[in-house]
């Protein structure tokens, strides 16, 4: 099955569920345009609302994950998005280690897009975010590993991301989380799964991120 | 605020638009019969509809501003080599046929131009004009020449037919070339992905709707079933109808086969695919408004797959015939400084603004297509839509009843 097929497929299992939706082709690009109209429920409160989005689905999917916009003009600005005018939906690498799980359109609608609309909606009522947001830029990136690695030191997460950059597990090694425990014996099940998921490149990019960063602030 | 859910309401206006499953039914037997008795007096020929009939894009049509009679195209396709044989021969057999029989006489109008047109007056009010038109296969030669010199796949070449054309002046005849049937497979092939999206769905309503005519849901005849597609070019067939009644430009509205055509070319170049009729209606709508620059700007760069053309030198416009090349369906649309032409970016102007604007703004009144698409449609159409909204509450209609998406560790936004 090439592509396009993968994704004709993805979209009518999306439409199923949400109808409103068209899918057409820019050159290689395949777009989802439509209104979602959603009904989410987090910590006892449901929330139903509609939001006009634009999907754009990379030829090179799923590997590469598609991009939304908002074309209803309701988020403004401000709130978390590209200079492109993509939403944030989440950290990249985050957002690529939880959709292999299930790499298909509708649990991305469900679990980025659903999940980003509910909270700006939430905002819109009750006037703050439901679940917290990660800080703009680099911070937000270190953010997500402090939790992915439950770590607080910056250096172990530099440590654990040359680990797996380079793929470069050894399982005698000290673990980098400050443990004084063997790797194998500690985080070593955590980067061995992270390694398998075969996105080193993720990770020498937030590496790279993190170090230049660090370099300018001091 | 309860949304509304457009591509429903115009799901039920297509349905109006449309014809019935009964007369439907009532449509084949008619033509069954007249094919059976031309059979039955040794014309040796196929018979197969033709047109809206055949596309399944029907649409009651409006005369004088009254919702009218059914028209109903029926090939019959005389099993003659055109070298044995003269137009006029062609044309009159039938007609003579059909004059034979008494019940046929007292309903055949005059003579047309290339059809003999039976008119039905049913019971109800609502009846048929079964328009037929006799033709033969057409010469090797030219089958030939649309696949070598046009490029014309031989799949659609293959069923092209010579027609008969009386002219009005010297009431001579002379053929004409055409492919009803090329055609008809050029659009099955477009609709086909929408049609494999909402088959099983739509079968299961008509069986449900109809058990007096089905006697189980395989009975119900693909022809029946419709696709976003096509309640999209019969909704716009409608919109047409109606803003053009009583118009200036009345004689100059684009005629079916034009908007047909750009519907289907529209969809097959972007290859796209939806469920929801307002939706794909708002996507094409915006996709021909786009061609409406070539009216002020000819020098304009078109692209290979537009669908509307113009000569930078001549000013003539382009519509091709997808399954005749050399047929160009905008051939007139200059004459008159450029009057349908300018008909028909008119009416896709107020395609945008009675169906998408008019719909996309919050407030949206129903009772506000009332003008646009028939008062007696979307009255209906209307009513059927509040009942389901009342009787069920599946889960294409309302958030209320949409299943709820369960947030459970969250991801935050970021950037």
């Amino acid at each position: 099955m090439n592509i396009k097929e993968v994704i004709e497929n993805q979209f009518k299992e999306l439409i199923k569920k949400y109808p409103s939706f068209i899918l057409y082709w820019e050159d290689d690009i395949g777009i989802v345009k439509g209104e979602l109209n959603f009904k989410a429920l987090y910590n006892g409160v449901v929330i139903a609302d509609t939001y006009t989005i634009k999907i754009e689905i990379p030829s090179t999917y799923p590997s590469n994950l598609p991009m939304t916009k908002e074309i209803g003009g309701r988020i403004p600005l401000n709130f978390h998005r590209l200079a492109n005018d993509y939403l944030c939906l989440e950290v990249p690498t985050k957002m690529k280690i939880i959709f292999m799980q299930n790499p298909t359109l509708l649990f991305y609608v469900e679990k980025f897009v659903v999940e980003y609309l509910y909270g700006f909606s939430y905002k819109e009522k009750f006037g703050r975010l439901p679940y917290g947001e990660h800080p703009h830029g680099n911070a937000g990136i270190i953010d997500f590993y402090k939790e992915l690695f439950g770590v607080t030191d910056i250096n172990s997460i530099l440590k654990f991301l040359k680990i797996l950059s380079n793929s470069n597990y050894r399982g005698h090694h000290l673990c980098p989380c400050n443990s004084e425990k063997k790797l194998r014996n500690c985080h070593g099940k955590t980067i061995r799964e992270l390694m398998q998921l075969d996105i080193a490149y993720m990770f020498r990019f937030d590496l790279d991120v993190i170090l230049r960063s660090k370099t300018n602030r001091f | 605020m309860e949304s509304i859910n457009k591509g429903l309401i115009f799901e039920e206006i297509g349905k109006q638009l449309d014809i019935s499953p009964t007369m439907y039914k009532l449509a084949v037997e008619r033509y069954t019969a007249v094919a059976e008795y031309l059979e039955e007096n040794d014309l040796k020929a196929h018979f197969y509809p033709q047109g809206s009939f055949r596309l399944g894009t029907v649409t009651r049509p409006i005369r004088n501003g009254i919702e009218s009679d059914y028209d109903i195209d029926l090939v019959c396709q005389i099993l003659v080599d055109k070298n044995n044989t003269s137009p006029s021969t062609i044309k009159n057999t039938v007609g003579n046929l059909l004059r034979k029989n008494k019940r046929y006489k007292k309903i055949l109008d005059e003579e047309g131009r290339r059809c003999w047109t039976l008119i039905y007056a049913e019971k109800d009010g609502i009846g048929f004009h079964l328009d037929i038109l006799p033709s033969i296969r057409e010469s090797i030669e030219i089958i030939e020449s649309l696949i070598k010199e046009y490029n014309l796949a031989p799949r659609y070449a293959e069923s092209a037919i010579a027609i008969t054309n009386k002219n009005k002046i010297d009431n001579l005849y002379n053929w004409e070339s055409s492919n009803p049937n090329g055609y008809g497979l050029w659009f099955d092939e477009i609709n086909k992905s929408f049609y494999d999206l909402v088959e099983k769905s739509t079968r299961k309503q008509i069986y449900e709707n109809n058990r007096d005519i089905f006697a189980s849901i395989d009975d119900v005849p693909p022809q029946l079933i419709r696709t976003p597609l096509q309640r999209v070019i019969q909704i716009l067939k409608r919109h047409r109808d109606l803003r053009f009644n009583g118009h200036k430009l009345e004689d100059d509205k684009p005629i079916s086969m034009i908007i047909t055509t750009l519907v289907s070319q529209i969809a097959k170049n972007e290859n796209c695919l939806t469920t929801d009729i307002f939706v794909l209606l708002k996507f094409i709508a915006l996709k021909l408004a786009q061609y409406a620059i070539l009216l002020s700007n000819i020098e304009i760069s078109q692209q290979q797959y537009a669908v509307i053309k113009r000569d930078i030198y001549t000013g003539k416009w382009y519509i091709s015939n997808p399954v005749n090349p050399a047929e160009n369906f905008a051939d007139r649309w200059h004459e008159n400084d450029n009057r349908k032409a300018k008909a028909f970016f008119q009416w896709v102007n107020w395609v945008y603004l009675d169906l998408i604007q008019n719909m996309d703004k919050p407030g949206f009144d129903i009772n506000s297509l009332k003008n646009v698409l028939g008062n007696n449609v979307v009255e209906k159409a209307n009513a059927k839509y509040q009942s389901l909204l009342l009787q069920h509450h599946n889960d294409c209609m309302q958030s209320s009843s949409l299943s709820t998406v369960n947030i459970t560790s969250p991801g935050k936004p970021w950037g």
